[in-house]
């Protein structure tokens, strides 16, 4: 099972809509359509198989439905959002519910949007003065 | 390390115990504190001006023991001046030559673009520098004291000075649940629409042409904003910024005449101090009904198009990222809030202003 991974990131579900950020890295990503139901699913302590066997109910390829939730789990590890969870058991909301049922299937996608840790990630400055400020490219600094 | 016990002989100040091993948040606070006694023996000098302003209902004290700040950063602030004493946040600003402060003490590959390092400005003792500007802040959340020095005050450009102290403010305030959003705010009889959107993408012109159109003015790129109890929105800067050219397309002649060029050449903006030409129109603060985003068409006539909340939240997002994760938490929290609560629109924006202005105001009256 998996948990999202606080204190560094946060997230926010909205009409199925999910919204992350990885406040450490400066990055944000957002998940829509399938992936959000998986990642709603697996936020509430459900297993892959239990999201899986739910989604392929829809007469889809187990074996496919079941890889694409995969990689999307393995892409969701990598990017430091999700982590291995200690805990046991499903969350107060999900015990005894049904999973949802999706109303149409498509390969779940987190987009990545990178374009802030450009400006958060500033080139380290080497050369200071004797206080600590740094030079700028000021001749009457 | 020995730098930082260098200067706080030098400065004469409070004794700080450093051990090879301080965290960064104890260096931050013993820092701040070193600066914060210079700010309470600068602050005490016979030049001091005084004023306090209502910034979202708690009384800010502004302390300018340089001549040159007060005569920049005072302007801004001018609409919440109030008479109300026993400030709740004691801000003392000075830079050279008027005084120094103490060498900085972090390592120069810890600066960040947002001014903040991480560890200096996680914790009770917030510290941020501003390489561009060559600010720096501190803010001492517990005591309710801050700091604020310019290394070189009479190069401050106007667009800095139309909306001073940001950083400041926004750590102070987002301890109160209130971000400093990168947005603009226009209210009619109490009820007010937050303008959001990239750099560039029409807020300002969307707030101007609302001016314009008689509505009221609360900002046009930086407001305080409250999801609880009730959404809310702050005004926190009298100043409106526009390009230069488009000053000709607003026809008020108070906005025209109140427009003050640019400082300096890489500067295109003009700045338009509402609470001067307009000052019917300044208000502080009004409940917040709807959010929305310019969208500039290119066709003639204006409309609203209702978007999911979750694209609002994106947008939100993407300005508060960079800031220390202690701070960005708490904005997103107020901002998931916000977007749950009042619908988003794209304002699709036509040529004519007037009616971009008229598709705002009937926005507003959506019940």
């Amino acid at each position: 099972m998996f948990e999202i991974n606080e204190p560094s990131v946060v997230s926010e579900t909205i009409d199925g809509d999910v919204v992350i950020i990885n406040l450490a890295l400066g990055t944000y990503f957002s998940i829509r359509g399938t992936g959000g139901h998986v990642w709603e699913a697996l936020l509430s302590g459900r297993d892959l198989q239990e999201i899986t066997r739910c989604i392929d109910h829809m007469g889809l390829g187990a074996d496919d439905v079941a890889r694409d939730i995969e990689r999307f789990v393995e892409t969701l590890v990598a990017e430091g959002l999700l982590r291995s969870s200690t805990k046991t058991g499903r969350s107060n909301a999900a015990a005894g519910d049904p999973l949802p049922r999706l109303e149409a299937y498509e390969a779940p996608v987190l987009e990545k949007f990178t374009d802030m840790k450009e400006l958060l990630l500033l080139d380290p400055i080497h050369d200071v003065d004797e206080k600590g400020w740094p030079h700028g490219s000021d001749p009457d600094r | 390390m020995t730098q930082f016990t260098t200067w706080t002989r030098k400065a004469g100040l409070t004794a700080v115990t450093q051990t090879a091993d301080t965290p960064r948040q104890s260096k931050a606070e013993a820092f701040g504190k070193a600066v914060l006694d210079l700010a309470n023996c600068v602050g005490r000098g016979v030049n001091v001006e005084t004023t306090r302003i209502d910034l979202a209902g708690e009384v800010v004290e502004l302390r300018f023991a340089s001549a040159v700040l007060a005569r920049l950063f005072r302007p801004a602030f001018r609409h919440l001046t109030t008479s109300a004493t026993r400030p709740a946040l004691t801000i003392t600003l000075w830079g050279d030559p008027d005084s120094s402060v103490p060498a900085l003490p972090w390592s120069p590959d810890e600066y960040r673009a947002c001014g903040e390092m991480p560890g200096y400005s996680d914790g009770p003792c917030y510290l941020h520098l501003d390489v561009a500007m060559s600010a720096l802040t501190v803010v001492d959340l517990p005591s309710g004291y801050a700091a604020y020095w310019n290394r070189r005050p009479t190069r401050i450009p106007s667009y800095e000075y139309a909306a001073p102290l940001r950083a400041l403010i926004h750590r102070w305030s987002i301890n109160r649940g209130m971000p400093l959003l990168h947005a603009g705010a226009v209210a009619r009889d109490g009820r007010a629409a937050l303008i959001i959107g990239d750099k560039g993408s029409g807020k300002s012109t969307t707030a101007l042409s609302c001016v314009a159109a008689g509505l009221s003015y609360l900002a046009d790129d930086r407001c305080l904003v409250a999801a609880k109890p009730d959404p809310r929105v702050y005004s926190v800067y009298s100043c409106a910024k526009i390009f230069v050219p488009e000053i000709a397309r607003f026809p008020v002649a108070a906005l025209q005449a109140a427009a003050r060029a640019p400082t300096n050449a890489s500067d295109f903006k003009a700045l338009v101090y509402i609470d001067q030409a307009t000052p019917q129109q300044m208000i502080r603060t009004a409940s917040l009904c709807c959010i929305m985003a310019p969208r500039p068409t290119g066709a003639s006539r204006s409309r609203l198009v209702r978007r999911p909340p979750a694209e609002a939240l994106r947008l939100l997002v993407a300005d508060m990222l960079g800031k220390s994760p202690v701070t960005a938490a708490r904005s997103f929290e107020t901002i998931r809030d916000l977007v749950r609560r009042i619908p988003f629109f794209h304002l699709e924006a036509g040529t004519d202003l007037g009616e971009v202005a008229e598709t705002v105001r009937n926005a507003l009256e959506l019940r």
